[in-house]
């Protein structure tokens, strides 16, 4: 086991070198730079002005050379730092992740529950009213984009009802407080759970139906189990299989939704570090978001394959 | 071992449940008291009036935290932090002291001497010298520092010098003695402490002295900011708000408002969102303040004062590359103006909001009364471009970078108006860095943009100078004689003709295409008093004036 994570680790480091190529080329093809974002329309800068900066920041320097320093500076370990604050790059993730780990997990731990809970039920009680309502809130849960589930949250139980504030972590200013931080965090979270527990529910049912009727769960029956030790031991130890690499597959996704998610509710992460990066073409931020989630990527990948195997004993690894 | 794995599924969901109720329920206890009036009202107004008593929670764009020398938007900290040794009033008419008790002209403008306030405390307690005020001068215009400011200090004796690197500190801003300074110009300018030195922050020389000048930025003073300013900075949270307290030692008293907070927003929706649910008290300068097709939704709120028509002092316009054959035509540019029915979008898709414009100057009285009006005539507009020879097949790419609906809509109509008579333009949504770019690159073909007007219509050569990018190739010598003219007088009277002139200038040869003066609707929760008060006395909002000028008056009810 051990050499088949080292392996995979050794096999990834080439891609997420040809991420950073690739990811470096694309963010300096936009137009503009570090420099001109900066300058507003009210207030023009002098050509000598933007001259200086660019050079300061080693923004005329040819492109292969900007990467070339990139990557040097990487190898040392040193991340960069941002061309808009001069802050060190690494201590800007490092500072936003728990904001998103925070986000990200809440709404795992939603989805995950809700949707293996209810994709069970939906399986055990098929062609029922239930399943249809279910099947339904799985579709129409699928289809709604999360911007536009956030906006409707947003509207509907903080300007309408008045029930969660609008956007950020914390009351800004208060002393931090667990009641205060979750109560911000429940419309985000709920908006980047959503589609996920729909996800999960259709996967987990369609899974749950293809053992249901598996000689094992007759057998597990005939002996006199009860259902609900026959649903959880021998159905859903089963069906779960597929169902853990759907939910390492949406880690990432998960992780690319929380971008959006960040930026409507203004949730502190580092989603949010990477859309203004973005905007203020701040190439240093964003090659470490980006090297940061090739890396979460990675992992998520590793972590699916490992628990796959302690899932079911039958899949080894060489 | 299987059982356990139930065992913790079922756990997880209880947890789950419990998680799910827990923040809906125990934040709700607050909540509910505040909504409990509201609530037999059968409205929500009472609970959005309502707010932290003393605190004054202001918004702050994302990007603008970075420290008042690197971008334009960070010196909204300063007004509550730091201070500048004079400030534009909110009647915009003319400067007030601040670190500077007086100063006194030299030859007509040649020289400044300032005289320092006495008793003057950074708020570490240190006292405000000569050193502090030499020590931020030299800052701002240090190359190696890279100050979007640096160009305010270019009509300083030796700034060019400072420039190239042949000297190392301003050869003109000298210290008499502990409470004087003197700073020399290299040509008369009567108006310098009302348009140059405004922008520029008093920073503590016995904090950053020491500090090498490229390695200013990333100081930690930015985040522990100590100035002389009404509040005292207390934390600094990134993404997130920056907060301070009222300063006991304010040279001008101290605050009413016991804090206040800058909270950080990285989008205009989330900050016009909060100020629904009153979670915020203002709108921001930067970002255009309510969209116009908001305002009368915003107006109907009971909790906020709304300025719907506040002036914005800054023309939008059609931007032309004027190198390009065909709009270096004024044929052709007289055309595109009669070809565009201004006066239906304004009552239209703008809904009145804002003033028809033929010239640049949104001042009146930088305005001759006479202008031609190009009122909306296709059929010359044909004539026009039939004697230019236009080719009615060529395809202009067309940028612009406001992407609020209403803005589109406008995009849309003038392309509409343009096709009618034959041009036809492809709009393309950049942002501005995209949109700065194609004018560094000289590929910029045409575009829909605006440009602030500071204080005095001379800061409206920024775009119309000889030889300045956003000219776009324009050149008018009489335009940069007359501007310069404008700058060499102390009396708006005496100023008065020099810029009508160049208004009618503007208006004959149509540089830009002009199309209205922008307004800025802006938002103010009524609990903090003195805020919506102060604005609505305001001719207009630009962007170099304080916008929390005087805050240490304000309180809340």
């Amino acid at each position: 086991m051990a050499t088949y994570i080292l392996r995979r680790i050794l096999i990834s480091l080439p891609i997420i070198l040809g991420i950073t190529v690739i990811v470096f080329m694309l963010a300096n093809m936009m137009p503009g730079d570090a420099v001109l974002a900066m300058i507003s329309s009210d207030t023009p800068l002098e050509a000598e002005l933007i001259k200086l900066r660019q050079g300061q920041l080693g923004l005329d320097l040819p492109l292969y050379e900007q990467y070339g320093r990139w990557l040097g500076n990487l190898l040392r370990g040193n991340m960069g730092y941002s061309f808009q604050t001069g802050e060190p790059v690494f201590e800007m993730i490092m500072r936003r992740i728990p904001a998103t780990l925070e986000l990200m997990g809440f709404s795992l731990l939603i989805s995950v529950i809700l949707g293996v809970t209810l994709g069970t039920i939906s399986a055990l009680k098929q062609y029922s009213a239930l399943d249809y309502g279910l099947t339904l809130f799985g579709f129409t849960g699928i289809s709604i984009p999360d911007f536009f589930l956030s906006l409707i949250l947003i509207f509907v139980f903080a300007l309408k009802l008045d029930w969660f504030p609008t956007s950020g972590m914390v009351t800004a200013g208060e002393p931090f407080s667990w009641a205060d931080n979750l109560h911000h965090l429940f419309l985000p979270a709920l908006a980047l759970a959503l589609v996920r527990t729909a996800v999960f529910m259709r996967y987990t049912r369609a899974s749950v139906l293809e053992v249901i009727n598996d000689d094992y769960v007759r057998t597990a029956r005939a002996k006199g189990m009860t259902e609900f030790v026959v649903t959880a031991r021998h159905i859903l130890r089963n069906a779960l299989i597929p169902v853990i690499t759907v939910i390492g597959i949406n880690l990432t996704v998960l992780f690319a939704g929380s971008v959006i998610i960040e930026t409507i509710f203004q949730w502190p992460g580092i989603g949010m570090m990477f859309i203004n990066a973005i905007s203020l073409r701040d190439s240093p931020v964003i090659m470490g978001y980006v090297l940061f989630s090739a890396f979460v990527v990675l992992i998520a990948n590793l972590l699916t394959d490992v628990t796959y195997s302690w899932a079911d004993p039958r899949i080894r690894y060489e | 071992m299987k059982i356990r794995m139930l065992f913790l599924l079922v756990a997880l969901f209880a947890m789950l449940l419990a998680g799910c109720a827990a923040p809906a329920a125990a934040p709700a206890a607050p909540a509910a008291e505040e909504t409990a009036p509201a609530a037999e009202e059968g409205a929500p107004a009472a609970a959005e009036a309502a707010g932290p008593a003393g605190v004054f929670r202001s918004p702050m764009r994302t990007g603008c935290a970075v420290g008042t020398l690197w971008t334009t938007c960070g010196r909204r900290l300063d007004e509550a932090f730091l201070q500048g040794l004079a400030q534009v009033k909110w009647t915009a008419d003319g400067v007030e002291p601040l670190l500077a008790e007086s100063w006194e002209m030299e030859e007509g403008g040649k020289a400044f001497v300032f005289k320092l306030r006495e008793g003057v405390t950074w708020h570490d307690g240190t006292p405000f010298t000569a050193d502090d005020v030499v020590f931020s001068f030299n800052i701002f215009a240090n190359p190696a520092v890279g100050s979007t400011y640096a160009g305010k200090l270019s009509d300083v004796v030796g700034y060019d010098e400072f420039q190239a690197g042949t000297a190392t500190e301003l050869a003109g801003v000298t210290k008499v003695d502990d409470m004087t300074v003197r700073v020399e110009l290299k040509s008369p300018a009567p108006l310098w402490v009302e348009l140059q030195q405004i922008s520029i922050s008093i920073l503590p020389n016995h904090i950053l002295g020491d500090v090498a000048p490229d390695q200013l930025r990333t100081h930690e003073y930015w985040k522990q900011m100590v100035g002389t300013g009404p509040f005292v900075m207390t934390e600094f949270v990134d993404d997130q708000y920056i907060t301070g307290v009222a300063n006991e030692n304010y040279f001008l008293g101290k605050p009413k408002l016991d804090k206040i907070i800058f909270q950080i927003y990285a989008d205009t929706t989330a900050i016009l969102n909060a100020l629904e649910a009153g979670e915020l008290d203002a709108t921001p300068y930067e970002g255009g303040g309510i969209p116009l097709d908001q305002v009368q939704r915003f107006e109907a709120m009971e909790h906020l004062t709304v300025l719907g028509n506040m002036d914005a002092g800054l023309p939008t316009f059609i931007m032309l590359n004027l190198e390009d054959p065909d709009f270096a035509k004024p044929e052709v540019r007289e055309a595109m103006m009669y070809a565009i029915d201004r006066q239906t979008i304004m009552e239209t898709v703008r809904m009145n909001y804002g003033k028809i414009s033929n010239t640049m100057f949104p001042a009146e009285w930088a305005r001759p009364a006479e202008l031609n009006e190009y009122a909306y005539d296709p059929a010359k507009a044909s004539e026009l471009l039939a004697a230019a020879g236009w080719d009615p097949n060529r395809k202009i790419d067309f940028l612009y970078y406001y992407n609020d609906q209403v803005n589109k809509d406008i995009v849309v109509a003038i392309q509409a108006y343009l096709a009618a008579v034959g041009i036809n333009i492809e709009p393309r949504l950049v942002d501005g860095a995209g949109f700065n770019q194609a004018i560094v690159d000289k590929t910029f073909q045409a575009g829909y943009a605006a440009n602030g007007q500071g204080l005095d219509p001379s800061i409206g050569a920024n775009i119309t100078r000889c030889g300045t990018q956003r000219a776009m190739s324009y050149c008018n010598e009489r335009v940069d004689e007359l501007f310069g003219l404008g700058l060499s007088e102390a009396t708006r009277d005496a100023r008065a003709p020099y810029y009508q002139e160049i208004s009618t200038i503007l208006n004959d040869e149509l540089p830009k295409l002009w199309l209205w003066y922008e307004v800025r609707p802006m938002g103010f929760n009524k609990r903090i008093v003195g805020l919506g008060e102060h604005f609505s006395e305001q001719p207009l909002l630009m962007f170099d004036l304080p916008i929390y000028n005087e805050i240490h008056t304000w309180y809340t009810e």
